[in-house]
């Protein structure tokens, strides 16, 4: 038996000295290999950079229509920005919108795009951003100015789109830490007077971070009980000729801001937005974030995100719901 | 003693320092030789079931079923092709597989060699004292204590494989004056690093075993072993990921953080079992033995996890290699496409330089996993990155009284019965918030698709938005009941020329589901029991032998089975909901055997020819679904599969020190229907999934049961042609052997989903008046629909008029070359001390495919304009490579 018990306590003795390997520390140093440590000096600014590509298509190396072209770009221009508008609810896909208020009244935004999701963490709001424009592209996308990499759409587009993610450790540098006062991240209020005069619709403002305020047409006695139908989507698409949802609440019928049913070919829906005046801005939401599933509100809001115009028509992007005041309390 | 000590410590610490320098550069190990023993592959490393070979192992009197499992094991061959499940595995009698998947677990006696050596294998049509075998045969290991040889024994091995070190010391009393017998092992494998890069190995085991003779009639056993084990997993990629390492070996599983390496899939398992048997030898005639079994198996493996729209963090993540931004390989690398699209190769150029430019860029970056999190949670916002453990517990109460009588020299008979109770626990826990802060308990798929606030979105509704902690479960948690009894019988009786064995079996399954949440996409039908479906099966087995004289022996044999599904299959989506499959209903295997072994002076072995067809099979894969980003349950029923082939072996006895051997197997192993499928996405409710399980005929615009058109895809993972020639030389208790072999037809795992009759293409097609269909395309528009596949209705009455299904891969064959060296050295006073070298590999062919798997999405948008991706997933498969050049050196001393 002694033998036995000997064998015994071999076992526990080896046990107890059998650690778990897998055992690792808290990450203290990052170790990001994300971001550049030093883009170099600042040259330009977001202003300039627009001037020079974004304002006409003259000298684009592409061109697609009237509405898309870019340039790449073979010098260190390099600028700075502040992060003002990220996709922390979703709403807003691959891109974060950069703004600059220049010592000489220039105040300017241009989208920075990258092929990543969940952006934010790297690109809170108020985070001061360094970009060298060499070897990334520049231009716009349904007019709208952006930095990135030309990509083929799913339809077969050459576009201006996201750059690679992997470039952001050559051409992008974070400066310092995120300062939520920023002056940057007030938006601007938009009246109809502004919102009506073409002259305001060119480069310079578009994109820009603005707010209107007005209420939601499809909430509107005339239209709040009835359905949308969907046309616009891709016919191959499950939710071609569908209906939207109506959601019965306290006797009156709401609907939400971007039902899966209703989206269109990109992924979106369009509500409109109307102001005491009767302008009309086109509130464009994503399927599938916290917004999107958000029951409209039916009275007069102040809606604030990303403005951007195609055509006549100015349209805006909510950042998130904290972008709608007063708050949606349902 | 001490010399003996002495020399055995200073081998041990040479054969370390040696093998411990070996790069790096090996894949999965399960085939590591140890002195008297061929299965250490099974025992040994703890691979997954998958990765298992099946064999029988000591089948001695079969010259084929001897050799096989260990002259084919480094690419994980698998007899007839069959899965593990018809592998069976009996301890003391009683039937250790797992009731749930069928196979059983070799992590359970993993590193426990020396207990498990006493072990009889089984042909599937011979006659046994222990169980009804199934049609890929089965092993017995006796495991009372009295069944070992007194003294003790210590054996340390040096490898470069999974693990680098192994110790195990082993001591048995015998069986003593005062009736009892002890018998124990303990065993230690240890690895800081695998020959796989990233990958750990930490695994103790024990054995304890206790045997008391109360009379000449009667003896009492008590076995107990476990094998406490921690190991980190290497993962498939692509060709792309290799060729970008520079290395076959590459695993994306491991990245750094704080500058060391940590890997993602870490399994922990321990499977504790206890038998208690007792013998009455009833009388010299008859004997009854009777096994009572239990087992509680904790096992989880962890893995990454991501949540909302966080980027996929897996380094080989298809959107991460070069060739999604431009595939070098396609139809766009022409001079003109480039002069045009010069981006196109500037991308990949930069995706191609971070991947070389160092090892860190290609792994998982935790780091940055942490600093996510830790930015999300400052913004109040939820955990992005995370590790989870998936958790398949198992307590399983087994009883198997068999009884065996002797009827007269030329008759006998056993019959048995086997009663088992399975509860399958299945749940998964926080293993790791990364740094995160806040995790609420929501389906990140179901939330995109229905919303946050959605009762869809919810995992338990019980407990909605519940914050979950680390160790917390979350997600799922469900059992599985399977309660199973079979009452079986096989009859021997020899004649001067025949031997004619046969046997019947009868059993009756019972399958349960018990959900402990209640899921937001199923709340009807997730919590609480599913009720029981149940099952009643049986056969029997026929086996006549024709000697002419001992010398020639020709045997016919047959079998027909009707088996219970497994319950792995039985459910549409087990995590969910307690739905049962549709069609589940028994499976029939039908399966037939000839064969001739012959004595011919020097020259012996044994031919043979064998079918086996099984049918109305549930097959179910859960996995990731790329098109569609959800995880996703795709079940096929009403499966039909075909194996056949031929098997020989021949040994050539030159005189008492050398022999020349070869071996063949050279078989077929196919699906010969295309069976019913049933798709079901974890994310979506009920109604969601009834679309998506209707297939609209393009033509009748009547919906159809979905199919997955799988008719001809071969079964993976295994050569169906394996060949070895070998040699064996002995003098002096010197021993070596040389087999160099060659494996063929080797196939990729086929993607069930892109063969669904959904995914699939679909197009019209006219007949002529002469009755031919006419095809009207360009010659690349023919490419593309048989590589992409694609159905053709008649345009009159909607009937698949034929179809273009895509090809599954087979891999390129090759030769491999492995030697042994052997020496047993008497010693005094009744010591001895065996050494053996085993070289596997020795040409060093990295390029053998041992298996991988298609990826679950196809290569265009399923937009009208049906545009191609960049990235073209039907060229990049995952695949498996058989290891490069290893070694395994055993030394071991009793005393």
């Amino acid at each position: 038996m002694k033998k036995i018990f000997s064998i015994l306590i071999s076992i526990l003795a080896v046990f107890s000295l059998v650690a778990c390997m897998d055992d690792h520390d808290e990450v203290n140093q990052y170790d990001l290999k994300v971001f550049s440590t030093n883009v170099g000096e600042v040259n330009t600014t977001i202003s300039e950079v627009k001037a020079r590509y974004c304002a006409s298509n003259t000298t684009a190396d592409f061109v697609r229509g009237s509405s898309n072209w870019f340039t790449k770009v073979t010098d260190d221009l390099v600028f700075e920005g502040i992060v003002v508008a990220n996709d922390v609810s979703g709403n807003l896909y691959q891109n974060v919108m950069l703004r600059s208020i220049e010592a000489n009244g220039e105040d300017q935004c241009i989208i920075l795009r990258v092929k990543n999701t969940c952006l934010y963490p790297y690109f809170p709001l108020g985070q001061k951003v360094r970009v060298n424009l060499n070897g990334l592209y520049v231009g716009v996308y349904s007019l709208t100015p952006e930095i990135g990499e030309p990509y083929y759409s799913s339809y077969g587009n050459l576009n201006l789109g996201p750059m690679l993610f992997e470039l952001l450790k050559t051409n992008v540098q974070l400066i310092g830490k995120p300062n939520t006062a920023a002056p940057e991240l007030v938006a601007k209020v938009l009246d109809e007077a502004w919102l009506k005069a073409s002259a305001n619709r060119n480069y310079k403002n578009t994109p820009m971070l603005a707010a209107v305020s007005g209420t939601i047409e499809e909430m509107s006695e005339a239209y709040r009980g009835v359905a949308s139908q969907n046309l616009d989507a891709d016919e191959n698409d499950d939710v071609y000729g569908e209906y939207e949802p109506l959601v019965l609440l306290g006797g009156q019928y709401f609907k939400y801001f971007a039902p899966d049913e209703l989206h269109d070919k990109g992924y979106g829906v369009d509500r409109t937005i109307v102001m005491s005046g009767g302008k009309k801005v086109t509130l464009r939401t994503s399927t599938e974030n916290e917004i999107a599933f958000s029951l409209m509100p039916d009275d007069t809001r102040r809606y604030t995100g990303v403005f951007t115009y195609y055509g006549s028509d100015w349209q805006v992007q909510l950042r998130d719901l904290n972008d709608i005041y007063p708050k949606l309390n349902y | 003693m001490t010399k003996g000590a002495k020399l055995l410590a200073s081998l041990w610490l040479l054969s370390v320092s040696v093998w411990a320098q070996t790069p790096a550069d090996s894949l999965m190990s399960y085939s590591d030789n140890a002195d008297e023993t061929f299965s250490e592959s099974q025992l040994g490393d703890n691979e997954d079931a998958s990765q298992a070979v099946s064999t029988i192992s000591n089948l001695r009197n079969d010259p084929f079923l001897s050799e096989v499992g260990y002259r084919f094991s480094s690419m994980r061959f698998h007899l007839r092709a069959y899965d593990n499940q018809y592998n069976q595995y009996y301890m003391n009698g009683l039937l250790l597989n797992d009731a749930e998947s069928g196979r059983f677990s070799y992590g359970l006696v993993g590193g426990l060699n020396d207990a498990m050596r006493n072990r009889e294998g089984i042909s599937p049509f011979d006659y046994n004292t222990f169980g009804m075998t199934t049609v890929g045969g089965a092993t017995n290991t006796n495991t009372r204590a009295s069944m070992y040889s007194p003294g003790h024994k210590l054996t340390l091995s040096g490898t470069n494989r999974n693990y680098v070190l192994r110790g195990m010391y082993s001591y048995a009393t015998g069986m003593m004056a005062n009736g009892w017998a002890f018998a124990g092992t303990i065993g230690y494998r240890w690895a800081k690093e695998g020959v796989i890069e990233g990958t750990f190995y930490n695994s103790f085991s024990y054995f304890l075993a206790a045997e008391k003779r109360i009379n000449d009639q009667h003896s009492i056993s008590l076995v107990t072993f476990g094998a406490p084990t921690e190991r980190g997993q290497q993962g498939a990629a692509t060709e792309e990921a290799y060729w970008l390492a520079n290395s076959h070996y590459y695993n994306p599983n491991w990245g750094y953080q704080n500058g060391k390496k940590r890997n993602a899939r870490v399994v922990k398992s321990f499977e504790p079992t206890t038998l208690l048997t007792w013998d009455w030898n009833i009388d010299h005639k008859r004997k009854l033995v009777t096994t009572f079994g239990f087992r509680y198996s904790n096992y989880g493996t962890t893995a990454l996890s991501w949540n909302g729209d966080a980027y996929d963090p897996r380094p080989d993540y298809y959107k991460n290699l070069p060739s999604s931004a431009f595939n070098v390989y396609g139809t766009n690398n022409t001079p003109q496409w480039l002069s045009e699209n010069g981006f196109a190769l500037d991308q990949w150029q930069t995706l191609y330089d971070y991947w070389t430019a160092s090892k860190a860029n290609r792994q998982i970056n935790w780091d940055r996993l942490y600093y996510v999190n830790r930015q999300a949670a400052a913004l109040g916002q939820e955990t992005l990155y995370y590790q989870e453990r998936r958790h398949n517990d198992q307590l399983v109460f087994a009883l198997s009284p068999t009884f065996s009588h002797l009827l007269s020299l030329q008759s006998k008979y056993t019959v048995g019965l086997v009663l088992n109770h399975t509860k399958g626990m299945h749940y998964k826990t926080m293993e790791d918030l990364l740094g995160g802060e806040v995790f609420t308990d929501v389906d990140k798929f179901a939330a995109n698709d229905y919303g946050l606030n959605s009762q869809e979105a919810q995992n338990d509704l019980n407990r909605p938005n519940r914050q979950i902690r680390e160790g917390d479960v979350f997600g799922y948690n469900y059992n599985i009941y399977v309660n199973y009894a079979k009452l079986w019988g096989l009859f021997e009786h020899t004649y001067r020329h025949f031997v004619f064995m046969a046997g019947a079996h009868l059993d009756g399954t019972t399958i349960e589901r018990e959900g402990l949440m209640r899921n937001g996409r199923a709340p009807e039908n997730s919590f609480g029991r599913s009720g029981a479906a149940k099952f009643l099966g049986g056969g029997g087995k026929l086996h006549i032998a024709y000697r002419i004289n001992p010398n020639h022996i020709f045997t016919l044999a047959g079998s027909y089975t009707a088996a219970a599904p497994l319950a792995r299959n039985a459910f549409v989506a087990p995590r969910i909901q307690n739905n049962f499959v549709n069609n589940l209903t028994t499976e029939d295997i039908l399966s037939g055997e000839v064969a001739y072994q012959f004595n011919i002076g020097p020259l012996s072995g044994k031919l043979a020819g064998y079918y086996t067809r099984m049918m109305n099979q549930v097959e179910q894969t859960a996995f990731y679904n790329d098109q569609e980003s959800r995880f996703t349950y795709l079940t096929m029923s009403d499966v039909d599969k075909e194996y056949y082939g031929f098997e020989g072996a021949l040994k050539w006895q030159v005189n008492g020190h050398l022999s020349f051997n070869a071996l063949a197997s050279i078989g077929e192993a196919k699906y010969v229907n295309n069976p019913l499928a049933q798709v079901d996405y974890e994310g979506m409710n009920a109604a969601t999934i009834a679309q998506l399980n209707t297939w609209e005929n393009p033509v009748t615009h009547q919906d159809q049961s979905l199919r997955v058109f799988a008719k001809d895809m071969r079964v993976s993972s295994t050569p169906l042609t394996a060949l070895s020639l070998g040699v064996n030389y002995n003098v002096k208790g010197w021993f070596m052997s040389a087999n160099l072999n060659y494996y063929e037809r080797v196939y990729v795992g086929f993607s069930q989903y892109r063969r669904l009759s959904n995914v699939l293409q679909a197009e019209t097609i006219e007949r002529g008046d002469d009755g031919v269909y006419t095809l009207s395309v360009t010659p690349d528009q023919l490419e593309t629909l048989i590589e992409q596949g694609a159905l053709f209705y008649d345009k009159q009455d909607g009937h698949i008029a034929f179809s273009y299904i895509p090809e599954q891969e087979r891999f390129k064959g090759g030769f491999m070359l492995d030697l042994s060296f052997g020496k047993y050295v008497r010693l005094s006073r009744g010591k001895s001390l065996s050494i053996n070298l085993t070289l596997n590999n020795v040409t060093n062919n990295r390029n053998l495919r041992t298996g991988g798997y298609e990826m679950n999405r196809d290569d265009y948008y399923n937009n009208s304009q049906h545009t191609q991706r960049a990235y073209s997933f039907s060229h990049n498969s995952k695949y498996y490579y058989a290891n490069a050049f290893n070694a395994f050196l055993n030394i071991a001393f009793r005393f």
